[in-house]
């Protein structure tokens, strides 16, 4: 009887230590609370890195806008050329720039902005918002709160744009305000300066030339490039020699804000002058520094030399030529 | 009575091996529930982020150094991820077909299916499939979808699209 009891419960004792085993390995495995964590990690690591993309994505939009809008300002100008037509202030510039980037219009709405047709900021990100929330089930939404520009570098702009966006996904959501930065080259764009000559044109191509001879100053010329001006005193005229930066070539205003560090000039060249039907003759005591040139700015008689053995013989004052092409000595130029 | 006592011990032993054999074949038998999902997101993220991350000139493979040479690939600082989307948007579909191949045959064994495309506004393209016949039967079936785009020059630029890498197994 005894046996029998110890049998029982050793026999029971199996029984039981099997069930647990089976049901240990048989059960549904739950995933343990780490294993979830990590995906949910990943996930919000994912979602940081889209809110830096589409960041990205503004910025290159906008930069892309900021260009159209200049080229659609300067077209305007051109357009109106006849009128005499340039815009008044630096205020006037910022106001147009706003107008021109959002809603592709300029004077009150009044014209377009030339070159503006979904080119605009707003279309750009409507493209985007739509676009997302599409593909990627993530409701965006953009509010541009403010937009501005403002010269701060002789051969780009900034522009800065203070937006709110609200980006939410199934389980995350950001909500932000960001002001971005992002600037804008000007090489390309057509000097507006160039339109008091008519049909000689001119677009903005920095000189890589730090240090000029007479062949690197042929080079200048010829190829129509820009470079930054130091201050100079030529004559007593009120607006004095300072070189115009490119916003001062827009509202055709050389006696405006025109800080040193931006002003920039290039050189008429004779024979593109020769080509477009000028008789450079007729100008002959005018300098050729392109500020000078075409607001016809005049010298007195032999003021201006020329850089011996250049062909293109440009004429510019001898103190410009001695200090804003450095290298070049007295015994390089001549005059009359 | 002793002989009694040994046969109900023996048979005791005899149940008691049975059990313990039974058992052992059942919990070794049995399906393990190994949670498939996390892997699978992780393996299409880190697909994207391969190609993201790295830089052409940084993958060495005998067809990018030739495309490198004709001039195809201009720009070898940029990544796989905007090299496959500048081929795209200059037509040159072979390239990018050929190079997704070539970077995700590195990646990923035969036995899971792969797939690339980008999704613009008004439609989608594949750039490169492998074995999509085998997605019903699938066991997971994984997306990681990346905003894409990039500068062509000062007033255009390629996008927004949508680049979508598929896998399954």
């Amino acid at each position: 009887m005894g046996m029998n009891r110890k049998a029982i419960l050793f026999t029971s004792m199996a029984l039981m230590i099997s069930a647990l085993l089976t049901i240990m390995f048989g059960a549904y495995q739950i995933t343990p609370v780490d294993e979830r964590v990590g995906l949910d990690t990943l996930q919000i690591r994912s979602g940081n890195q889209h809110i830096i993309t589409l960041i990205a994505y503004i910025k290159t939009t906008l930069s892309t806008s900021t260009y159209s809008a200049l080229q659609g300002m300067i077209e305007y100008i051109w357009i109106n050329n006849e009128d005499d037509f340039f815009f008044d202030d630096e205020e006037d510039i910022k106001a147009s720039f706003k107008e021109c980037i959002l809603y592709a219009t300029l004077n009150n709405s009044n014209d377009p902005c030339p070159f503006m047709e979904n080119q605009t900021i707003t279309n750009f990100l409507q493209r985007l918002i739509n676009l997302t929330n599409k593909e990627l089930s993530v409701e965006t939404n953009i509010t541009i709160i403010d937009i501005w520009i403002e010269q701060q570098n002789p051969f780009s702009v900034y522009t800065y744009m203070n937006l709110s966006f609200f980006v939410k996904s199934k389980k995350l959501f950001w909500n932000r305000t960001e002001l971005l930065r992002v600037s804008t080259t000007i090489e390309g764009l057509k000097d507006p300066l160039y339109f008091k000559g008519g049909v000689y044109n001119s677009t903005f191509k920095e000189s890589l030339t730090k240090i000029f001879n007479r062949t690197t100053f042929e080079k200048f010329v010829n190829e129509s490039e820009y470079k930054t001006v130091q201050t100079v005193n030529v004559t007593e005229s009120s607006g004095g020699d300072k070189g115009m930066s490119f916003f001062a070539r827009l509202t055709d205003d050389w006696d405006g804000r025109n800080d040193p560090w931006i002003r920039i000039a290039s050189i008429v060249s004779p024979q593109k002058l020769i080509d477009a039907g000028f008789n450079p003759d007729d100008t002959y005591n005018r300098s050729n520094i392109d500020y000078l040139y075409w607001n016809k700015y005049e010298f007195g008689v032999c003021q201006l030399f020329y850089v011996k053995d250049n062909t293109n013989q440009a004429l510019v004052s001898g103190s410009q030529l001695l200090t804003d092409f450095v290298n070049l000595t007295v015994e390089d130029i001549d005059s009359c | 009575m002793e002989k009694r006592g040994a046969y109900f011990f023996v048979l005791d032993a005899i149940i008691a091996g049975a059990i313990f054999i039974i058992t052992t074949v059942i919990v070794l038998g049995s399906y393990l529930n190994t949670p498939t999902t996390d892997q699978s997101y992780l393996l299409a993220e880190d697909t994207m982020k391969f190609m993201l991350n790295t830089k052409i000139k940084d993958f060495h493979d005998p067809q990018v150094l030739e495309w490198a040479e004709n001039g195809d690939i201009n720009n070898p600082e940029q990544s796989i991820f905007q090299q496959v989307a500048e081929f795209y948007f200059l037509n040159m579909d072979s390239h990018a077909t050929n190079l997704t191949r070539i970077i995700i045959e590195s990646l990923w064994p035969q036995q899971y299916g792969v797939s690339y495309s980008i999704i613009e506004e008004t439609q989608n393209q594949t750039i490169y499939e492998r074995y999509s016949e085998r997605i019903p039967n699938s066991k997971f079936l994984q997306t990681s979808r990346k905003l894409t785009f990039f500068k062509i020059n000062e007033t255009s630029y390629f996008g927004p699209a949508i680049s979508e890498v598929r896998i399954w197994g």
